[in-house]
């Protein structure tokens, strides 16, 4: 199937546009050397010689997708603790080595996964390798160094989440517009998870989930593939394979209507988002909802920008997002901030008369060609950073395979306007919707304070 | 101390939210630098050409002196108005054609101002090259102001400013820099105050144009796939013949405010935090003691006192780190937190014992070796791409740090000594004139001792510059 498709897109950017530097650029499939050792840990090298410089990630099968009500956040958490020591390092260790040698290090926790990366000269990845080794197997788990790390977690969530009306919202929207799959539950944890922790629940996260064949590692720089495999063998080779982490079972139903949530919090202005569930990059509706994405907001000619805020001054901002790579069926969600003195409800109507006028008409060619114009000059601009290369591998690599991606220009390229349009009629109905609607409270008074659904968490 | 193009096209986060953002200067260690041409135009513009082979991309950063810090008195905002409106139409183009146009070449095309400058820049395929220098060619040469858009982005920006009154951390970063600054330079706002932006006329804008935006105060840094030759060639077509007014850079900086104690009303559960006093200006002799002094105190991440005593130890905050702004006049010193308002003031007096004792005692020797070794090593990282070389090189010129800086600095790092950090830190910290800011509910911070001073408004806050980096939505990755 992935193969045929190839040969008919690359004949048709043939035609299309033969000097696209986008198409012209080198495939994936042929620079990255991939290596998976007898234990099923898996590494993707990519030799990239523009600076004397490497990124090197690993990245765990494991997010807030696989946790369960009553521990959520577990993932994020363990994240944070993968910091604080190993039986040959003391806590901090990691941080003060990678230092030492002029990197730069952090990890971040999405739904899919978890992910530690630190960028440095290319002569000093051997350092970050063996200390990601170490601490893959090797993490020192104390109740002395859990507690304050959990009031940490707990000030994140306060600066992300609790204080922040828009982020609060889109948590509870998440929440509704997912009724079973776990990507319901926010990746930092509910308030009451994160005070009700124990250290053995981390203890039994890390030992289901960081496992070799739960593990790969990206590399992306100024090195020798083959010897830097040879490095990465030696490192995390000696590990026995695990059993399989369990899979995540759960399955969203089919939505049968129309959702809302709204959200009291003390705010100025008010705030909508449309959700819409819709299948990832393995359907091949994936790159139609790609160019859909595209034409109502990439760059500032998009639909959604010129009408909504330049024309009809309605938002103060407006965006569409499409969740392609994640692992399971995600979301298509179009929000926006209402200009002062416009109501969530104009600013709502507004979104909802886009989505009837994609519905009712194609976009117009050269509308496409400019929204595909600028999803694959993104492509040749993000070459430029090694970090990102490396975010693409491994991001394409936990939603199904890093080969897919040369897949996306091709397929891309393919799309018609008339496409778009059907897969706005196919996927954007009421029935299919989740609406968010952030509803400010007065900001000049304490009172509200006891309204807050998180509450004090301390 | 950027403020343009804050809030991003999307609102909706990627799994991309990374990270730790590093903000020290850094050499490389074994690197000889990237190959830089350096030249003037015969009207005064001058040149910073790298060409870059390595992605078929070309980034054009063009900043023009002056920015916000230039602002008329009780007209806040104009420049920010004014750059933001360079591509909001030019002769013979709408900004809607603009838009079309840069969309059409998949390129980006910005114009916007920070405290120092105004900014016009465009990152295009090479092919493009041309085309992005000509967008930025008429944005400084032409542009129209049509009175719609004036009044477009008046409106825009007082919605802006009101939204952000929602990020308890930009309220309190606004308010400590008008308890800084005061009327002075860097004290009025970026984008301005909503009197002052309701008080912006079209006149302003043409008056701030003609007058501020001038060749002879314009750097345009190029890196990327194009020969040098070329770029020299293009810009010289596009913008050799540009002339300016000729009027001089006037701006005052500030007096050293006596300390005093700010709040804000908030009824959130978490205090936002800043504390600080007047910094230097970049050309101070002493940057480089400074900037180790600032790396042990709360620039180096998890490896600062800061970061060690008030996240790892204790558990008070999620993230706490300290600056020294790289400006044109001295800018601020600042110490930012967010802590839950019950710690608020056990968090200010373990910043404030922190930062009187580097003061009073200055580091160790095992601070000082990490960091040098981290910002010595970690120079090649900070112009490894097209993009990072772009805006460094500018800045290298914008600052006159010498044609050599790049070179030479990771031996000025090893120079430093302990004496000297010693000196910096007794010299350029001043533990009982510090400025202190708390966002948070009153009365609960009062029941702590945390009050303003008298004669500070409470509740007052006026919008200043926005740090960098937006707000993350539900669902986001989140960072370590």
């Amino acid at each position: 199937m992935r193969k045929s498709l190839l040969a008919v897109a690359a004949l048709a950017c043939a035609v299309l546009l033969p000097s696209s530097p986008a198409r012209a650029a080198q495939k994936y499939v042929e620079q990255v050397v991939e290596r998976t050792l007898d234990n099923g840990f898996k590494m993707l090298l990519l030799e990239d010689h523009k600076a004397p410089v490497a990124v090197v990630q690993v990245w765990y099968r494991v997010g807030s997708r696989n946790e369960l009500p009553g521990t959520t956040g577990l993932s994020h958490m363990l994240e944070h603790m993968m910091f604080k020591g190993t039986s040959k390092n003391g806590p901090e260790e990691y941080s003060r080595i990678i230092a030492q040698n002029g990197g730069n290090e952090n990890a971040f926790t999405g739904d899919d996964a978890t992910t530690y990366f630190a960028t440095l000269a290319s002569d000093r990845i051997g350092v970050e390798i063996e200390l990601e080794a170490d601490r893959m197997r090797n993490l020192v788990l104390s109740e002395q160094l859990f507690e304050p790390e959990r009031q940490v977690v707990t000030e994140e969530r306060r600066m992300r989440t609790d204080n922040n009306p828009i982020a609060f919202m889109f948590e509870s929207l998440g929440a509704a517009t997912f009724l079973e799959h776990p990507y319901r539950q926010p990746v930092i944890g509910w308030p009451t998870d994160i005070a009700g922790w124990k250290l053995s629940d981390l203890r039994s996260h890390y030992d289901t989930y960081y496992q070799p064949n739960n593990a790969f590692l990206v590399a992306v720089g100024d090195f020798d593939a083959q010897k830097l495999g040879e490095l990465v063998e030696k490192q995390f080779g000696g590990y026995p394979r695990a059993a399989d982490a369990p899979p995540v079972r759960a399955k969203e139903p089919p939505a049968r209507g129309e959702r809302r949530v709204s959200v009291e919090r003390p705010a100025r202005l008010p705030f909508v988002a449309l959700q819409y569930v819709v299948p990832n990059l393995h359907h091949a509706d994936a790159p139609a909802l790609e160019m859909l994405e595209s034409v109502l907001s990439n760059g500032k000619s998009s639909r959604l920008y010129q009408r909504l805020v330049r024309e009809q001054r309605l938002a103060l901002d407006v965006g569409a997002s499409y969740d392609r790579t994640a692992i399971d069926d995600k979301t298509f969600t179009l929000s926006g901030q209402p200009q002062p003195g416009v109501s969530s409800e104009q600013l709502e109507k507004a979104l909802l008369a886009e989505i009837d006028a994609i519905q009712k008409a194609p976009p117009a060619q050269d509308e496409l060609d400019r929204a595909r114009a600028q999803v694959e000059a993104a492509f040749v601009f993000a070459q430029d950073s090694m970090f990102y290369r490396g975010m693409l591998l491994g991001t394409y690599e936990i939603a199904g395979g890093w080969r897919q991606i040369d897949d996306f220009l091709p397929a891309i390229a393919m799309v018609t306007p008339e496409q778009v349009q059907q897969v706005a009629q196919k996927y954007l109905t009421p029935i299919n919707r989740t609406t968010g609607v952030l509803v400010p409270l007065p900001t000049d008074e304490s009172a509200p304070l006891e309204r807050m659904p998180g509450g004090p968490m301390s | 101390m950027i403020s343009a193009a804050r809030r991003v096209r999307r609102l909706l986060p990627s799994l991309a939210g990374v990270a730790l953002a590093v903000t020290v200067l850094a050499s490389p260690a074994h690197a000889a630098g990237p190959l830089v041409e350096r030249t003037t135009l015969g009207n005064g513009i001058r040149l910073v050409l790298s060409q870059q082979r390595s992605v078929p991309i070309v980034a054009i950063n063009c900043i023009i002196d002056g920015g916000a810090r230039v602002d008329p008195p009780g007209k806040a905002g104009l420049a920010n108005l004014t750059g933001s409106l360079l591509s909001e139409g030019t002769k013979g183009r709408t900004s809607e054609e603009i838009s079309r146009l840069i969309d059409s070449l998949g390129g980006s095309f910005d114009t916007g101002t920070s405290s120092d400058w105004v900014l016009a820049s465009a990152a295009v395929l090479s092919r493009d090259f041309a085309t992005g220098v000509d967008l930025i060619a008429r944005s400084l040469r032409e542009p129209t102001f049509p009175p719609e858009e004036v009044e477009r982005r008046k409106k825009e920006t007082l919605g802006e400013l009101e939204a952000d009154e929602d990020e308890p951390g930009l309220v309190a970063q606004r308010a400590f820099r008008k308890a800084l600054f005061g009327t002075a330079a860097y004290g009025s706002p970026v984008d301005g105050t909503p009197e002052s932006v309701k008080s912006l006329t079209r006149d302003d804008v043409v008056a701030y144009h003609r007058d501020e935006i001038q060749p002879s105060r314009t750097i345009c840094a190029i890196v990327g796939d194009v020969p040098t030759t070329e770029m020299k060639s293009t810009v010289e077509r596009l913008l050799g013949d540009w002339q300016g007014s000729g009027k001089p850079l006037d701006a005052k900086a500030a007096n050293v405010p006596p300390a005093r104690s700010v709040v804000v009303d908030r009824p959130v559960t978490q205090a936002s935090v800043v504390l600080g006093q007047i910094g230097v200006a970049r050309s101070n002799p002493d940057y480089f003691p400074i900037l180790l002094m600032n790396w042990v105190l709360g620039g180096g991440g998890f490896n600062s006192r800061l970061m060690q005593s008030i996240r790892t130890k204790s558990g008070l905050a999620y993230s706490v780190a300290s600056a020294f702004e790289s400006s044109k006049l001295p800018g601020a010193f600042q110490v930012a937190l967010q802590t839950k308002v019950e710690s608020a003031a056990q968090a200010i007096e373990m910043v404030r014992a922190e930062i009187k004792k580097l003061h009073d005692e200055g580091a160790t020797e095992a601070e000082l070796v990490a960091a040098k070794d981290y910002l010595t090593g970690n120079f090649p990282l900070r112009l490894d791409s097209t993009g990072k070389l772009a805006g460094f090189l500018g800045q290298v010129e914008y600052f006159g740090l010498g044609d050599d800086y790049i070179e030479r600095y990771a031996e000025r790092v090893r120079a430093v000594s302990l004496d000297d950090v010693k000196r910096a830190a007794a010299k350029y910290l001043q533990p009982d004139a510090l400025v202190q800011v708390v966002v948070g509910p009153a009365s609960k911070l009062a029941e702590q001792g945390i009050t303003p001073t008298p004669g500070t408004a409470v509740g007052v806050a006026a919008p200043a510059a926005a740090p960098a980096g937006g707000a993350t939505a539900a669902g986001a990755a989140a960072d370590r």
